[in-house]
């Protein structure tokens, strides 16, 4: 059981929750994972009123702190219920629920239901359960939520404390940046199952079993490791792009600050310095004019992995172009950060404003990255004869950086309908000599409508696990690019989704699980088996323990490279506790009605998704709920049996159990 | 003494280099100082006038060298002796016969010849395939013009002052061997490193006895050992046992070795249990939780460095801990006793498992345990590791401690018979050594590894398995995948022949079908005139048959009928670059001018068809005719016009098959009787070759006879179905 105690700090929000459980998939709360917490009555008695209400204007402040402090750059808003329920005078638990579930979704987690349990004079203490998407960040944001709840009560400060920096800390590092969000969303749009097996790392599982793919941001699980190889070495992508006649810019490597100013002098000014082996930008220096230039730029560069490079500046605009799947699909024209001015604000004023814009935050997260005030925005103002302090005309812009990366708050803005169509060959040939799925090519030129051969213009850069950021700007949505990554791992309209049965149970559910394992197997397919017992898959045994509730035993058949079929058998007692990593199943089958607890687990499983379902007729009783054509009893003789005929109900004779299962696999 | 550079690598007159050294050295420039004794003049790519591939030209001062004008026998055989107990990387290499015999021939030699001799050997004896060499001026004189093969431009270059060195330390050797001379100490150093390791050297010596040509992309840091096998669309590359599918996801995956154990885990494998330790005291409560022993190791990492296996107390941990963190973060794992098993699986089939053992060795009764290592070291399978199938044993702390720990020394003296482990981890760098057992897994073991394969999405993949029985299932016994190696060595796999698998011809056949050489149709026009409306036609020919073809000449590089680069290609090397490295290219065609191929030689290794157009009536023309002639795979296609020309100049020799191509048909006739096919207008718009009688649709225009001869030549399908 996933039970852990959070709050730490000397506040009275941080002992408010006594316990916390997480259910991975389904359980008896709710149908989906679900993170249960239990608060504490004398910490909820001492926010409360005596109707166990927040105080007036609490929940309101509780909202302002919301929208103020936790939007992540996005321009999220409170769902219309928070609001609502926020306007007013919510219970204690109420408002942790709310925000809990508020802080997960302005950080770009998807959210659902919630529940509040336990009456107040209850014997149970009372507790929130609550449906999530990432656990780390779940388990986080239940203390945030009870620090924020008690800090708007008390009016200390809301943000400085231990419980907000634990749960910004588990967004950045367990959640999703926006490239792989908005994969995730698309995904689901086609009901291809996606499943994060590890929150540690910015991987996603897409489909199941034998059908499964996978990314690791946008590394595809056949992205070529050669190919992301060359491409981290800008002399060896200029090297390969040279052979194939391709423009690229005269470089040198180069290995002390001495042969740096040479080969800028060879090459001529201006130049760009950069290592060799980094990427967004990370020690590029731009638009360099003089020696001393070059040799500190050389000095910030060399700090990287790899050599230095010294290469011709090539004036134009800096287009990021996207080939996935062989194809171009989308090309941006990145600008690089600038202001423009008022007549009256100074330079530093104008940063400062377009940083207080909500689109702006973290990168990776937000949509445009802050602009930091550093050395480098200082020497490309010094080189438009501009320091912070000055005050541009109306109207009049002053660059801030010369490289166009969005991680150094650049903006971007989609030019598909200009590129010229050897512009768009061109990026395909180089995806295919460079033998990569999803690339993005930097191509800098004056003129993308013009083809690149009858220009000055240059392929600077080729890039894998490149961002989608300029293609997925608030406002100017590219569609194009999430879908071409989802169609190349799956292109074929199946979404992957493995065919799942679920057996609840103990000895009978097993020894019927072993026995659909054999047909299957028969039948030419490979099925993986999860239970007590453990687990097998194709007929041949694991080493590994035990599995039937919580996630292990899911995620064994949902995982394995080899499955084509899943079969899970959970005990009542590990569904009460657990829940199971299952998200969905096509056959349910109940048995052993006799264990203890079995006819209330039944029940709630047969609630949850409105498939066949095989039980015993012991079982019948509490699923009379159910429509007589989702119900097969197996057949035991029993007066029950003869009732379900009547209403035109099924029935399976026990030994024919698993050929009935394989059956209804098969359709 | 002061040589002048001259040449040099942008495509200056070499002859015009020459003359000048030749000039100063008439002017008695050359004898007097001391300096360098040998200087690079020029080098070339390709098949060159000097030589049928790659080489070096270099100025020697032969006499500054050896300080004579000839080298005694004596000296010759010492060079011989060096060579082989001190240069050679493998015992198993030897010099060429051409070479060894000029070595062992008992007559004074010229230092110019042993120099040159020796900048190949220096290469050959490290696993490079140097080629041959020659001396280009009398060879007395100084300084001598000497031209000598290379593979790798660094190596090449470099070998030249060690070889003087070499040759100098031979020369001045009175009696007994002489010692290594530092500077070659140091090229060989170099030579190793920047070398190719013997996985990949092997499957590239496999691959050019298939006939797939290979080059390296990069001669130095970054990614020197990646290579690329084939040509144009079926150029695939390799980067020691990594193909160009090998996912950057599962080498991810594999190169964490607790994220690959989460894994494996997580779909029931068997994988030790394990964390990371960011402490010593983490380490130990670790460790406790664990149980001991425990096997601390680096969590990335290859070649068992930093790891230490059965660590069993508190002391050992921290000396242990504080070896692997100098590599990473730290892991620390359950010991899982038990054979180190190496399971190779390619293309998703488990195809090798060989048994891995540490380094031992088995007692006599007499000798100490020093004097067995140091007899088990002289297996000619041992020696530099990565450049050798088996490496040497060496004597360091992990040994001594080892031997102390089971109350021996290196003086102590183990029984006949008796086996004494000398390491604990059973890497083949480390000094192990393998069997196959190949035919003794069980079936279940093998679905394993090939589940790991899948798992990971690796296409090449050695999985470490440390079972006490390969022959009972994973599943039975306690057992654990050690780890899951991309980019394996196959040292594990090499040995005697028959011993194993051969899991080179199984990798190769895993990217080239078997037979498949990777090579497209290549077409190289030559003339003085500008060949590039010719070279067009040839393009427009091969897209007839249906083939992407990519078409380099001084018109820049169209590729499949689109331009891709306006300027115009003039060298031959970057010319060969851009067709063959192009994945498109289902076909080439090149210009050069004979006066290029002159002076810079060809940028390829071969070509289908050649073209040459108009007569050789310079001289000069007609050696790079010849040359061009003599790398052709099919035929040469020429004009009736030029015949008279070529057959005086003998070009025509070099060539397979010659084909005229020619509008009249009595002058046809007289070249076919003269034993040469005619290409010729025939009827129904066809062109004809005869006597064969194959015909090929004659297109518009003056160059159309012309690129249907090279059609007729290659035997290209027409590409509207109809029998050519």
């Amino acid at each position: 059981m996933s039970t852990a105690r959070t709050g730490t700090a000397a506040h009275h929000g941080e002992t408010a929750v006594l316990a916390t459980q997480c259910f991975d998939g389904p359980n008896s709360y709710l149908p989906s994972r679900a993170l249960l917490a239990k608060l504490d009555p004398g910490w909820i008695a001492g926010l409360a009123d005596s109707r166990g209400r927040l105080q007036a204007g609490v929940a309101a402040r509780l909202q302002g702190v919301l929208l103020e402090h936790f939007r992540m750059g996005r321009r999220l808003t409170l769902s219309r219920d928070t609001e609502q329920m926020l306007s007013g005078q919510p219970s204690v638990e109420r408002a942790v629920a709310l925000v809990t579930v508020e802080l997960q979704h302005l950080a770009g987690e998807r959210v659902g239901p919630w529940h509040v349990l336990g009456a107040p004079g209850a014997a149970m203490p009372p507790a929130i359960v609550l449906a999530f998407e990432t656990r780390a960040i779940a388990m986080a944001a239940v203390g945030a939520a009870c620090h924020l709840v008690g800090a708007a009560c008390s009016g200390i400060d809301p943000v400085e404390h231990a419980s907000i920096a634990r749960f910004r800390a588990a967004v950045l590092r367990h959640g999703l940046d926006n490239t792989m969000r908005a994969v995730v969303t698309e995904a689901r749009r086609r009901a291809i199952p996606v499943l994060r097996p590890d929150e540690n790392r910015p991987c996603l599982q897409l489909g199941h079993g034998r059908e499964q793919r996978s990314t690791h941001n946008l590394l595809s699980d056949r992205t070529s490791q050669i190919g992301t190889m060359l491409a981290g070495h800008k002399n060896l992508t200029a090297l390969l792009l040279a052979r194939l006649g391709l423009p690229t810019p005269p470089q040198a490597m180069v290995a002390t600050a001495a042969d740096a100013i040479d080969a800028a002098r060879r090459i001529g000014y201006p130049v760009v310095v950069k290592p060799e082996a980094s990427a967004q930008a990370r020690g590029v220096r731009v638009g360099l004019d003089s020696d001393s230039e070059v040799a500190m730029a050389f000095a910030q560069a060399r700090r990287y992995d790899g050599g230095v490079l010294v290469e011709a500046f090539i004036a134009g605009v800096d287009h990021r172009l996207m080939v996935i799947g062989g194809r171009l699909v989308s090309t941006a024209a990145r600008r690089p950060a600038r202001v423009t001015g008022d007549g009256a604000t100074t330079v530093a004023g104008l940063i400062a404003t377009l940083n207080s814009d909500p689109e702006r935050g973290a990168k990776g997260r937000a949509a445009k990255a802050t602009i930091a005030v550093d050395g480098e925005v200082r020497r490309v103002l010094a080189r438009q004869g501009l320091t912070l302090e000055s005050i541009p005309e109306a109207g009049a812009t002053a660059d801030l950086r010369l490289t166009s990366n969005l991680s150094t708050g650049g903006d971007a803005e989609i030019v598909d309908h200009l590129v010229h169509p050897d512009n768009r060959r061109m990026t395909e040939l180089i995806a295919r000599a460079a033998g990569l799925d999803v690339v993005g090519i930097d191509l800098l030129t004056p003129d993308i409508s013009r083809p690149f051969h009858a220009v000055r213009c240059a392929v600077t850069e080729i890039n894998t696990q490149p961002g989608l950021g300029p293609f997925t700007m608030p406002g100017r949505e590219n569609a194009a690019v999430v879908e071409a990554m989802v169609d190349l791992l799956f292109p074929a309209g199946d979404p992957g989704a493995m065919p799942c049965v679920l057996l609840l149970g103990g000895d009978r559910a097993e020894a019927t699980a072993r026995a659909l394992h054999d047909r299957l197997r028969e039948a030419g397919r490979q099925p993986a088996r999860a239970g007590r017992s453990g687990l097998a898959v194709g007929g041949i045994p694991s080493a590994g323990p035990p599995l039937s509730g919580g996630r292990d035993g899911a995620e064994a058949l949902l995982c394995h490279p080899r499955a084509d079929t899943g079969i899970l058998t959970i005990t009542p007692d590990a569904w009460r506790d657990h829940g199971t990593g299952l998200e969905t199943w096509r056959v349910l089958v109940l048995r052993d009605a006799g264990l203890h607890g079995c006819r209330r687990a039944a029940a709630g499983l047969a609630a949850i998704h409105p498939c066949p379902v095989i039980a015993e007729t012991a079982l019948a009783r509490v699923l009379d709920e159910l429509p007589a054509e989702r119900l097969i009893l197996i057949d035991d003789g029993s007066p029950s049996i003869a009732r379900h005929k009547a209403r035109g109900g099924r029935t399976v004779a026990d030994q024919d159990v698993p050929q009935r299962l394989a059956e209804l696999l098969a359709r | 003494m002061i040589v002048w550079i001259v040449g040099g690598r942008d495509g200056k007159d070499v002859r015009r280099g020459v003359a000048a050294v030749t000039r100063m050295r008439a002017g008695g420039i050359l004898a007097a100082n001391a300096g360098p004794m040998i200087r690079e003049l020029d080098r070339f790519p390709g098949p060159n006038l000097h030589l049928p591939h790659p080489c070096i030209l270099a100025a020697l001062d032969g006499r500054a060298v050896a300080g004579a004008a000839t080298v005694p026998p004596r000296a010759a055989a010492a060079l011989r002796t060096l060579l082989l107990d001190a240069v050679r990387a493998n015992r198993r290499l030897l010099p060429s016969s051409r070479n060894d015999a000029i070595l062992n021939s008992g007559v004074p030699q010229s230092p110019a010849v042993l120099v040159a001799l020796t900048c190949c050997e220096l290469q050959r004896l490290n696993g490079e395939g140097a080629g041959g060499w020659r001396i280009l001026e009398e060879p007395a004189q100084d300084p001598a013009i000497i031209a000598f093969g290379y593979e790798t431009l660094k190596v090449g270059r470099a070998a030249m002052a060690a070889a003087c060195d070499l040759v100098a330390a031979a020369a001045a050797a009175r009696e007994g061997a002489p010692d290594l001379p530092a500077s070659v100490a140091a090229f060989l150093e170099m030579a190793r490193r920047q070398s190719l390791g013997i996985t990949l050297r092997r499957v590239l010596n496999a691959a050019e006895q298939r006939g797939i040509p290979w080059q390296r992309v990069n001669e130095g840091e970054p990614l020197d050992q990646l290579v690329e096998l084939g040509e144009g669309c079926h150029r695939q590359r390799l980067f020691g046992a990594t193909s160009s599918r090998t996912p950057m996801m599962g080498a991810m995956i594999a190169d964490s070795k607790r994220l690959s154990a989460q894994m494996l885990r997580r779909i029931g494998l068997p994988a030790p249990r394990n964390a990371l330790a960011h402490s010593i005291e983490q380490a130990q409560r670790i460790a406790g939780r664990l149980g001991y022993p425990v096997v601390v190791k680096p969590e990335s990492g290859a070649n068992a460095t930093g790891v230490t296996v059965g660590v069993t107390d508190r002391d050992a941990l921290r000396r242990a801990f504080e070896a692997a963190a100098e590599q990473g973060r730290v892991l620390i794992e359950e010991f899982v006793p038990g054979d180190d098993h190496r399971m190779l699986v390619i293309g998703g089939r488990l195809v090798a498992t060989a048994l891995r053992e540490p380094a031992q060795i088995v007692g006599d009764g007499v000798s100490t345990i020093a004097r067995c290592i140091a007899e088990a070291n002289r297996d000619p399978d041992r020696g530099t590791k990565f450049l050798n199938t088996r490496a040497t044993i060496e004597i360091d702390d992990a040994v001594e401690a080892l031997l102390r720990a089971s109350g021996r020394s290196l003086q102590s003296v183990p029984a006949a018979g008796e086996i004494v482990k000398l390491r604990r981890t059973a890497n083949i760098s480390t000094g192990g050594t393998a069997r196959d057992v190949s035919a003794h897994v069980h079936p279940d073991n093998r679905w394993m590894a090939e589940t790991v394969a899948a798992m990971s999405g690796l296409d090449i993949v050695g999985v470490d398995f440390l079972t006490p029985d390969i022959s009972r299932p994973y599943s039975a016994i306690r057992c654990g995948i050690n780890e899951i190696n991309t980019k394996p060595g196959f040292g594990p796999h090499f040995g005697k022949p028959g011993e194993h698998p051969d899991v080179v011809a199984i990798l190769l056949d895993h990217i080239a079908p078997p037979g498949a050489t990777l090579t497209i149709p290549t077409v190289a026009v030559c003339g003085r005139q500008d060949t590039a409306p010719l070279a067009t036609a040839i393009g427009e020919a091969l897209s007839r048959a249906g083939l992407h073809a990519v078409v380099a000449s001084s018109a820049g590089i169209v590729s499949g009928g689109r331009l891709l680069n306006g300027t115009p290609m003039l060298g031959a090397s970057r010319a060969g670059g851009a067709v063959l490295s192009n994945p498109d290219a289902q076909a080439g065609v090149m210009t050069m001018t004979p006066q290029r191929i002159a002076r810079r030689g060809l940028g390829w290794n071969r070509n289908d068809v050649a073209v040459l157009v108009g007569p050789a009536g310079d001289p000069d023309d007609a050696a790079a005719m010849k040359l061009l002639a003599s790398t052709t795979r099919k035929g040469l296609v020429v004009m009736a016009e030029a015949m008279p020309g070529l057959l005086a100049s003998g070009v025509l020799e070099a060539a397979p098959a010659t084909l005229v191509v020619c509008s009249d048909a009595a002058a046809c006739a007289t070249h076919r009787a003269a034993g040469y096919p005619s290409v010729s207008p025939g009827p129904e718009g066809m062109a004809l070759l005869q006597p064969v009688g194959r015909a090929w649709p004659l297109a518009a225009g003056e160059h159309g006879l012309v690129a249907a001869a090279v059609a007729l030549v290659l035997a290209l399908p027409t590409g509207r179905g109809e029998a050519p």
